[in-house]
Protein backbone atom coordinates (compact mmCIF):
# COMPACT_ATOMS: atom_id res chain seq x y z
CA UNK A 1 0.00 0.00 0.00
CA UNK A 2 3.02 2.28 -0.28
CA UNK A 3 1.62 3.84 -3.44
CA UNK A 4 -1.57 4.78 -1.66
CA UNK A 5 0.09 6.13 1.47
CA UNK A 6 2.43 8.24 -0.62
CA UNK A 7 -0.50 9.59 -2.63
CA UNK A 8 -2.38 10.60 0.52
CA UNK A 9 0.70 12.26 2.00
CA UNK A 10 1.26 14.26 -1.17
CA UNK A 11 -2.36 15.37 -1.31
CA UNK A 12 -2.15 16.43 2.33
CA UNK A 13 1.08 18.30 1.60
CA UNK A 14 -0.39 20.02 -1.44
CA UNK A 15 -3.36 21.36 0.52
CA UNK A 16 -1.22 22.34 3.50
CA UNK A 17 1.46 24.16 1.54
CA UNK A 18 -0.44 25.77 -1.32
CA UNK A 19 -1.90 29.23 -1.06
CA UNK A 20 -5.60 29.01 -0.32
CA UNK A 21 -6.52 31.37 -3.13
CA UNK A 22 -4.69 29.18 -5.66
CA UNK A 23 -6.30 25.98 -4.44
CA UNK A 24 -9.79 27.49 -4.56
CA UNK A 25 -9.16 28.78 -8.06
CA UNK A 26 -8.04 25.35 -9.23
CA UNK A 27 -10.94 23.57 -7.57
CA UNK A 28 -13.43 25.99 -9.08
CA UNK A 29 -12.55 24.75 -12.56
CA UNK A 30 -13.90 21.35 -11.60
CA UNK A 31 -16.92 22.74 -9.79
CA UNK A 32 -18.40 23.82 -13.12
CA UNK A 33 -17.90 20.52 -14.91
CA UNK A 34 -20.77 18.17 -15.62
CA UNK A 35 -20.50 14.43 -15.88
CA UNK A 36 -21.72 12.29 -18.71
CA UNK A 37 -22.33 8.61 -18.34
CA UNK A 38 -24.76 5.85 -19.04
CA UNK A 39 -28.36 6.89 -19.20
CA UNK A 40 -31.24 4.88 -17.84
CA UNK A 41 -32.34 3.64 -21.24
CA UNK A 42 -28.85 2.40 -21.98
CA UNK A 43 -28.95 0.21 -18.91
CA UNK A 44 -32.39 -1.00 -19.69
CA UNK A 45 -31.56 -1.77 -23.31
CA UNK A 46 -29.87 -4.91 -22.12
CA UNK A 47 -32.87 -6.34 -20.37
CA UNK A 48 -35.17 -8.21 -22.67
CA UNK A 49 -37.58 -9.49 -20.09
CA UNK A 50 -40.83 -7.66 -19.45
CA UNK A 51 -41.00 -6.28 -15.98
CA UNK A 52 -42.13 -3.17 -14.21
CA UNK A 53 -39.99 -0.65 -12.45
CA UNK A 54 -41.14 -2.02 -9.11
CA UNK A 55 -39.08 -5.09 -9.75
CA UNK A 56 -35.87 -3.12 -9.60
CA UNK A 57 -33.71 -3.08 -6.54
CA UNK A 58 -35.52 -0.82 -4.08
CA UNK A 59 -32.15 0.21 -2.70
CA UNK A 60 -31.57 2.26 -5.81
CA UNK A 61 -34.07 5.03 -5.35
CA UNK A 62 -35.22 7.10 -8.25
CA UNK A 63 -33.68 10.19 -6.69
CA UNK A 64 -30.25 8.58 -6.87
CA UNK A 65 -30.75 7.75 -10.50
CA UNK A 66 -31.85 11.23 -11.46
CA UNK A 67 -28.95 12.71 -9.59
CA UNK A 68 -26.72 10.61 -11.80
CA UNK A 69 -28.15 11.73 -15.09
CA UNK A 70 -29.31 15.23 -14.27
CA UNK A 71 -27.10 17.99 -15.56
CA UNK A 72 -27.82 21.53 -16.58
CA UNK A 73 -27.06 20.45 -20.12
CA UNK A 74 -29.72 17.80 -20.27
CA UNK A 75 -32.89 19.24 -21.80
CA UNK A 76 -34.75 16.06 -21.03
CA UNK A 77 -34.74 16.22 -17.27
CA UNK A 78 -38.26 17.52 -16.90
CA UNK A 79 -39.63 15.05 -19.43
CA UNK A 80 -37.89 12.13 -17.79
CA UNK A 81 -39.09 13.15 -14.36
CA UNK A 82 -42.63 13.55 -15.62
CA UNK A 83 -42.43 10.12 -17.18
CA UNK A 84 -41.08 8.70 -14.00
CA UNK A 85 -43.94 10.01 -11.90
CA UNK A 86 -46.29 7.64 -13.64
CA UNK A 87 -43.87 4.77 -13.88
CA UNK A 88 -45.90 2.50 -11.64
CA UNK A 89 -48.79 2.64 -14.07
CA UNK A 90 -46.97 1.62 -17.21
CA UNK A 91 -44.92 -1.32 -18.32
CA UNK A 92 -41.19 -1.31 -18.56
CA UNK A 93 -41.30 -1.56 -22.34
CA UNK A 94 -43.43 1.56 -22.65
CA UNK A 95 -41.18 3.47 -20.33
CA UNK A 96 -38.02 2.39 -22.10
CA UNK A 97 -39.45 3.25 -25.49
CA UNK A 98 -40.52 6.73 -24.38
CA UNK A 99 -37.15 7.53 -22.94
CA UNK A 100 -35.33 6.13 -25.95
CA UNK A 101 -37.32 8.29 -28.36
CA UNK A 102 -36.87 11.43 -26.30
CA UNK A 103 -33.22 10.92 -25.63
CA UNK A 104 -31.85 9.83 -28.98
CA UNK A 105 -33.33 12.88 -30.65
CA UNK A 106 -31.38 15.23 -28.44
CA UNK A 107 -28.04 13.77 -27.46
CA UNK A 108 -24.66 14.22 -29.05
CA UNK A 109 -23.10 10.89 -29.80
CA UNK A 110 -19.65 10.46 -28.32
CA UNK A 111 -16.85 8.91 -30.37
CA UNK A 112 -16.31 5.90 -28.23
CA UNK A 113 -16.98 4.35 -24.91
CA UNK B 1 -4.64 -8.53 -12.57
CA UNK B 2 -5.48 -9.68 -16.07
CA UNK B 3 -8.89 -9.28 -17.60
CA UNK B 4 -10.65 -8.85 -20.91
CA UNK B 5 -11.90 -5.40 -21.84
CA UNK B 6 -14.65 -4.67 -24.37
CA UNK B 7 -14.56 -1.29 -26.06
CA UNK B 8 -17.23 -0.10 -28.47
CA UNK B 9 -16.53 2.34 -31.29
CA UNK B 10 -18.10 3.65 -34.47
CA UNK B 11 -17.65 1.71 -37.69
CA UNK B 12 -17.23 4.84 -39.75
CA UNK B 13 -13.44 4.73 -40.28
CA UNK B 14 -13.23 1.07 -41.25
CA UNK B 15 -11.73 -2.05 -39.74
CA UNK B 16 -8.06 -1.34 -40.48
CA UNK B 17 -8.21 2.10 -38.90
CA UNK B 18 -10.07 0.79 -35.88
CA UNK B 19 -7.65 -2.07 -35.29
CA UNK B 20 -4.68 0.23 -35.55
CA UNK B 21 -6.02 3.07 -33.40
CA UNK B 22 -8.51 1.61 -30.93
CA UNK B 23 -9.25 2.10 -28.15
CA UNK B 24 -10.32 5.70 -28.59
CA UNK B 25 -10.07 8.42 -26.02
CA UNK B 26 -13.18 9.73 -24.30
CA UNK B 27 -12.30 13.15 -23.08
CA UNK B 28 -13.68 16.20 -21.40
CA UNK B 29 -15.90 18.17 -23.71
CA UNK B 30 -15.04 21.81 -23.10
CA UNK B 31 -18.05 23.11 -25.05
CA UNK B 32 -20.63 21.04 -23.28
CA UNK B 33 -18.69 21.00 -19.98
CA UNK B 34 -19.13 17.26 -19.98
CA UNK B 35 -16.78 14.87 -18.24
CA UNK B 36 -16.95 11.08 -18.43
CA UNK B 37 -17.74 8.87 -15.44
CA UNK B 38 -14.14 8.29 -14.39
CA UNK B 39 -12.67 11.27 -16.23
CA UNK B 40 -10.80 11.37 -19.51
CA UNK B 41 -9.57 7.98 -20.63
CA UNK B 42 -9.99 4.88 -22.73
CA UNK B 43 -13.12 3.11 -21.56
CA UNK B 44 -13.85 -0.60 -21.44
CA UNK B 45 -16.54 -2.82 -20.07
CA UNK B 46 -14.81 -5.37 -17.88
CA UNK B 47 -15.40 -8.66 -19.70
CA UNK B 48 -18.90 -7.70 -20.73
CA UNK B 49 -19.61 -8.02 -24.42
CA UNK B 50 -23.35 -7.70 -23.79
CA UNK B 51 -22.95 -4.17 -22.43
CA UNK B 52 -20.57 -3.36 -25.28
CA UNK B 53 -23.33 -4.31 -27.72
CA UNK B 54 -25.88 -2.28 -25.78
CA UNK B 55 -23.61 0.72 -25.97
CA UNK B 56 -23.16 0.24 -29.70
CA UNK B 57 -26.89 -0.01 -30.29
CA UNK B 58 -27.70 3.06 -28.26
CA UNK B 59 -24.78 5.30 -29.27
CA UNK B 60 -23.87 4.23 -32.77
CA UNK B 61 -27.24 3.17 -34.14
CA UNK B 62 -26.05 -0.38 -34.62
CA UNK B 63 -23.07 0.71 -36.75
CA UNK B 64 -20.27 -0.22 -34.42
CA UNK B 65 -17.35 -2.51 -33.76
CA UNK B 66 -16.41 -4.09 -30.48
CA UNK B 67 -12.73 -4.34 -29.72
CA UNK B 68 -11.71 -7.06 -27.31
CA UNK B 69 -8.44 -6.42 -25.48
CA UNK B 70 -6.37 -8.35 -23.00
CA UNK B 71 -5.67 -5.92 -20.20
CA UNK B 72 -2.80 -6.34 -17.79
CA UNK B 73 -3.47 -4.11 -14.80
CA UNK B 74 -0.39 -4.11 -12.60
CA UNK B 75 -1.00 -3.46 -8.94
CA UNK B 76 1.14 -0.32 -8.67
CA UNK B 77 -0.81 1.52 -11.37
CA UNK B 78 -4.25 0.02 -10.85
CA UNK B 79 -6.90 1.64 -8.68
CA UNK B 80 -9.56 -1.00 -8.15
CA UNK B 81 -12.72 0.57 -6.79
CA UNK B 82 -14.58 -2.72 -7.13
CA UNK B 83 -12.78 -5.59 -5.48
CA UNK B 84 -10.18 -4.08 -3.19
CA UNK B 85 -11.36 -2.56 0.07
CA UNK B 86 -7.95 -1.00 0.64
CA UNK B 87 -8.30 0.93 -2.60
CA UNK B 88 -11.83 1.97 -1.71
CA UNK B 89 -10.64 3.16 1.70
CA UNK B 90 -7.88 5.14 0.00
CA UNK B 91 -10.45 6.94 -2.11
CA UNK B 92 -12.59 7.76 0.93
CA UNK B 93 -9.54 9.00 2.83
CA UNK B 94 -8.55 11.12 -0.15
CA UNK B 95 -11.97 12.80 -0.15
CA UNK B 96 -11.66 13.39 3.60
CA UNK B 97 -8.42 15.30 3.02
CA UNK B 98 -10.33 17.89 1.02
CA UNK B 99 -12.62 18.36 3.99
CA UNK B 100 -9.78 18.37 6.51
CA UNK B 101 -8.20 21.34 4.78
CA UNK B 102 -11.46 23.23 4.35
CA UNK B 103 -12.08 22.37 0.72
CA UNK B 104 -15.06 20.09 1.19
CA UNK B 105 -16.55 19.03 -2.14
CA UNK B 106 -19.48 16.86 -1.13
CA UNK B 107 -21.21 17.42 -4.45
CA UNK B 108 -18.27 16.39 -6.59
CA UNK B 109 -18.52 13.28 -8.69
CA UNK B 110 -15.82 10.65 -8.73
CA UNK B 111 -14.59 11.89 -12.10
CA UNK B 112 -13.91 15.36 -10.72
CA UNK B 113 -11.68 14.07 -7.94
CA UNK B 114 -9.81 11.91 -10.42
CA UNK B 115 -9.31 14.72 -12.93
CA UNK B 116 -8.18 17.15 -10.25
CA UNK B 117 -5.58 14.73 -8.90
CA UNK B 118 -4.40 13.82 -12.39
CA UNK B 119 -3.75 17.50 -13.02
CA UNK B 120 -1.35 17.55 -10.04
CA UNK B 121 0.62 14.43 -11.00
CA UNK B 122 3.02 16.28 -13.30
CA UNK B 123 4.18 18.67 -10.57
CA UNK B 124 3.91 16.19 -7.71
CA UNK B 125 4.79 12.71 -9.03
CA UNK B 126 3.08 10.07 -6.99
CA UNK B 127 0.07 12.16 -6.01
CA UNK B 128 -2.08 10.13 -8.40
CA UNK B 129 0.12 7.56 -10.17
CA UNK B 130 -2.69 5.34 -11.43
CA UNK B 131 -3.01 4.45 -15.09
CA UNK B 132 -6.11 2.28 -14.82
CA UNK B 133 -9.22 2.61 -12.69
CA UNK B 134 -12.00 0.09 -12.31
CA UNK B 135 -15.38 0.91 -10.87
CA UNK B 136 -18.86 -0.55 -10.62
CA UNK B 137 -22.08 1.19 -11.47
CA UNK B 138 -24.85 0.10 -9.14
CA UNK B 139 -27.42 2.61 -10.34
CA UNK B 140 -29.90 0.12 -11.70
CA UNK B 141 -29.94 -3.55 -10.85
CA UNK B 142 -32.84 -5.64 -12.08
CA UNK B 143 -33.72 -7.92 -9.24
CA UNK B 144 -35.05 -10.69 -11.39
CA UNK B 145 -32.12 -11.13 -13.75
CA UNK B 146 -28.72 -12.52 -12.87
CA UNK B 147 -29.22 -12.10 -9.17
CA UNK B 148 -29.29 -14.91 -6.68
CA UNK B 149 -30.54 -15.19 -3.13
CA UNK B 150 -28.18 -15.84 -0.24
CA UNK B 151 -30.83 -17.27 2.03
CA UNK B 152 -34.31 -18.67 1.42
CA UNK B 153 -37.17 -16.31 2.25
CA UNK B 154 -34.90 -13.35 2.95
CA UNK B 155 -34.15 -10.32 0.88
CA UNK B 156 -30.38 -10.76 0.82
CA UNK B 157 -29.07 -11.36 -2.66
CA UNK B 158 -26.06 -10.77 -4.84
CA UNK B 159 -25.69 -9.70 -8.45
CA UNK B 160 -23.96 -12.15 -10.75
CA UNK B 161 -23.75 -9.68 -13.63
CA UNK B 162 -22.43 -6.36 -12.29
CA UNK B 163 -21.53 -3.60 -14.70
CA UNK B 164 -17.85 -2.97 -14.25
CA UNK B 165 -16.15 -0.13 -16.08
CA UNK B 166 -12.42 0.17 -16.63
CA UNK B 167 -10.87 3.48 -17.57
CA UNK B 168 -7.30 3.50 -18.84
CA UNK B 169 -5.68 6.86 -18.29
CA UNK B 170 -3.06 5.99 -20.86
CA UNK B 171 -2.72 3.18 -23.34
CA UNK B 172 0.52 1.34 -23.79
CA UNK B 173 1.71 -2.14 -24.71
CA UNK B 174 2.17 -3.15 -21.10
CA UNK B 175 -1.47 -2.58 -20.24
CA UNK B 176 -2.98 -3.40 -23.64
CA UNK B 177 -1.54 -6.78 -24.50
CA UNK B 178 -3.69 -7.70 -27.48
CA UNK B 179 -6.70 -6.48 -29.37
CA UNK B 180 -9.09 -7.85 -31.93
CA UNK B 181 -12.47 -7.03 -33.37
CA UNK B 182 -15.12 -9.45 -32.15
Amino acid sequence: METFEKSLKLIDKYFAETNRHIVEEELSKYDSMAIEGLTFDEYLAGFSEHFTFNEFNPGNASADFFTTISTDNNPLNSKIEMTFESINDITFDTFSSNIQQQYTGNCNLPEAA
Amino acid sequence: MKTIGHHTCSKKNGKAFILKNAPFLSEYNETGKVLKFLGTGYYFWDDNIEMAHNWGRSHFHCSYYIIECQLHLKSNIFLDLVGNRGHLRYFRDMIKLFEKHGYKRSNWTIGKFIEFLKSKEKDMPGIFPFKAIRSIDNSVIPKNKNTIQFVDNKANYTNLDPRLVICLIEKNDVILQSKKIV
